[in-house]
């Protein structure tokens, strides 16, 4: 339904820069572009940070363990790899939604096993980004979540759990 | 096919009804085409532009770090210690931006062998060679004159598309990695508009003044470089709008009652830029900005952050205007700043395109400027005429 509108108001908008020839319409043909495209299409993106705010957050970053994954030390990622810790939740979520995709499911319904094999194939890029970097990543690493939820009355709770760990 | 859908739109924009909005609305609209520029305004515009274009260059080392480098052998050591020092770097911060923004140094060499979730251009074509070691060497040699030619409003047909390509290619190699960064779709949208109007102009017949080769003639009411700086306006502005109305598009109409939530969202930034490289300045176990947001001032929270918003949905009037233009300008730096001190959000790229498109400073203190003479001019022609009475009481 939406992206029915956005297609409307990019045709309307096109139709009166064309016939009118006036800079204003260039706008809502922008608008409109950009929602379609959201951020598949660069330099178009529809900027969607903080267009939800939620009673729920959270991040992620990278972290390497000695026994357990339970017990995550964090790495330097930018030094390693070049990545920040907002990077990491962005390919989380770019590459466990292809694979939910691929399967059919919600990303949220993703498995154990299959949320390792997300990790897996982000731990073969974080390895390749830190070998042109001339760096080494751990053999034990881990994707820490950490959920951040409000807690009325005492501000909010931060709960990490482990998304996907090596080996 | 398209003469069944244009004729009932050609009827309906020659309605009589059509004709009356159409009048009403003609001199607002020609407002929104913007002003006639003064020659200095656009050099101004274009040498600045090249500069930020520069540092969005992925050129790699020498030029990372090329101003510290000269710096260190005029004074050494004195620019890297305003550097190292966050409270010299930022002494004209607010309104201006960290003086280590303003250095010409440019990002560093694309290093991704791979695209493995390619977006835009690079779902046509394979960008990895903006990594390849020949390719960051021969950058530079590209770069460089293209952009001195840009300043100097040299050869644009040519050189606009070049730099456009490898702004827009390298930048989409990156946002292929799996993670898509918000930092440079402004820039590039700006290159992207400006190269299409220089184009159009170019081919519709005007290739001379295009090139540089004469001074460019109005077309429409206004030359070339002015719909070049009006196209990259809207490009500024169209963002904001998008960032503005995606909000309460994707919450359902609820952000403004959950906005208080964002207060989480401060929490998440100041962890992520913990663990971005464990920086200590970052290690705060309670962010009071959070605190208040969530708990001790929701409505004014609620209040504050909605007005930032509709700062973003009606950013478009900045167009109407010069004025209009300094005023959001600012405003939007503003914005910038304060989203940089609270969530240690920055876009530094798009606050320096406020201050260059929007801003304009050079136009302003040259208007001051005037303003000032020509007020010294009537004080010192007033002092000059005797008045009547005081004439008459000397005779």
């Amino acid at each position: 339904m939406n992206e029915a509108i956005y297609l409307l108001v990019l045709i309307a908008g096109a139709v009166l820069w064309f016939k009118t020839r006036r800079s204003f319409f260039v706008l809502p043909v922008l608008v409109a572009l950009s929602l379609l495209a959201r951020d598949d299409y660069y330099p178009l993106s529809w900027f969607p940070m903080y267009g939800d705010p939620d009673e729920k957050e959270s991040f992620q970053y990278l972290a390497t363990f000695e026994d357990s994954p339970e017990q995550p030390v964090p790495l330097k990622i930018r030094d390693l790899t070049g990545l920040t810790a907002p990077k990491v939740k962005k390919m989380w979520n770019r590459y466990s939604g292809d694979l939910a995709e691929a399967l059919k499911k919600d990303k949220s319904d993703l498995t154990p096993e299959e949320r390792n094999e997300v990790g897996r194939q982000m731990f073969a890029e974080f390895d390749k980004m830190a070998a042109q970097r001339a760096q080494t990543l751990p053999a034990n690493l881990a994707i820490i979540e950490v959920l951040i939820e409000e807690n009325p009355g005492k501000g909010w709770t931060e709960t990490p759990h482990v998304l996907a760990s090596r080996p | 096919m398209l003469e069944k859908i244009a004729a009932p739109l050609r009827r309906l924009f020659d309605c009589p009804a059509c004709h009356r909005v159409r009048r009403r609305l003609a001199p607002v609209l020609r407002h929104f085409d913007g002003p006639r520029h003064h020659r200095f305004e656009l050099v101004f515009m274009r040498v600045l532009f090249a500069l930020v274009v520069y540092q969005a260059m992925p050129l790699g080392k020498p030029f990372t770090d090329g101003a510290l480098r000269l710096a260190d052998t005029v004074a050494p050591g004195k620019l890297r210690a305003i550097l190292i020092d966050k409270k010299k770097n930022e002494a004209l911060r607010p309104p201006f931006l960290p003086i280590s923004q303003m250095l010409p140094n440019s990002e560093l060499a694309m290093d991704f062998p791979g695209q493995p979730k390619p977006v835009g251009l690079a779902k046509a074509m394979d960008l990895t060679f903006f990594s390849k070691p020949a390719v960051v060497r021969a950058l530079p040699w590209i770069v460089i004159p293209c952009l001195l030619l840009y300043a100097a409003g040299v050869g644009l047909p040519v050189v606009l598309p070049i730099l456009t390509f490898v702004n827009v290619g390298s930048r989409t190699l990156y946002d292929s990695q799996g993670f898509i960064h918000h930092g440079y779709q402004m820039l590039s949208l700006v290159l992207v508009a400006q190269t299409v109007v220089v184009l159009t102009h170019t081919l519709r017949g005007d290739w001379r003044a295009t090139f540089g080769l004469r001074r460019a003639e109005p077309i429409d009411g206004r030359t070339v470089w002015d719909w070049m700086i009006r196209y990259s306006q809207w490009m500024i502005i169209g963002c904001y709008v998008i960032a503005g109305v995606v909000k309460p598009i994707r919450s359902d109409g609820e952000w403004f009652a959950k906005s208080k939530y964002i207060g989480l969202s401060v929490v998440k930034t100041h962890r992520q830029n913990y663990y971005g490289n464990l920086d200590e300045e970052w290690n705060i176990p309670e962010p009071r900005v959070a605190k208040i947001m969530l708990e001790e001032h929701p409505h004014l929270t609620r209040i504050f952050l909605t007005a930032g918003v509709m700062l973003e949905i009606f950013a478009f009037l900045a167009l109407y205007n010069r004025f209009t233009a300094l005023a959001i300008g600012f405003l939007l730096v503003v914005f910038h700043f304060i989203n940089d001190h609270i969530m240690g959000l920055y876009f530094y790229v798009n606050e320096k395109l406020d201050w260059i498109f929007l801003v304009n400073l050079p136009f302003w203190i040259w208007w001051l400027f005037l303003r000032r003479r020509r007020l010294g001019q009537e004080q010192e022609v007033g002092e000059a005429v005797p008045e009547p009475e005081i004439e008459a009481a000397a005779a």
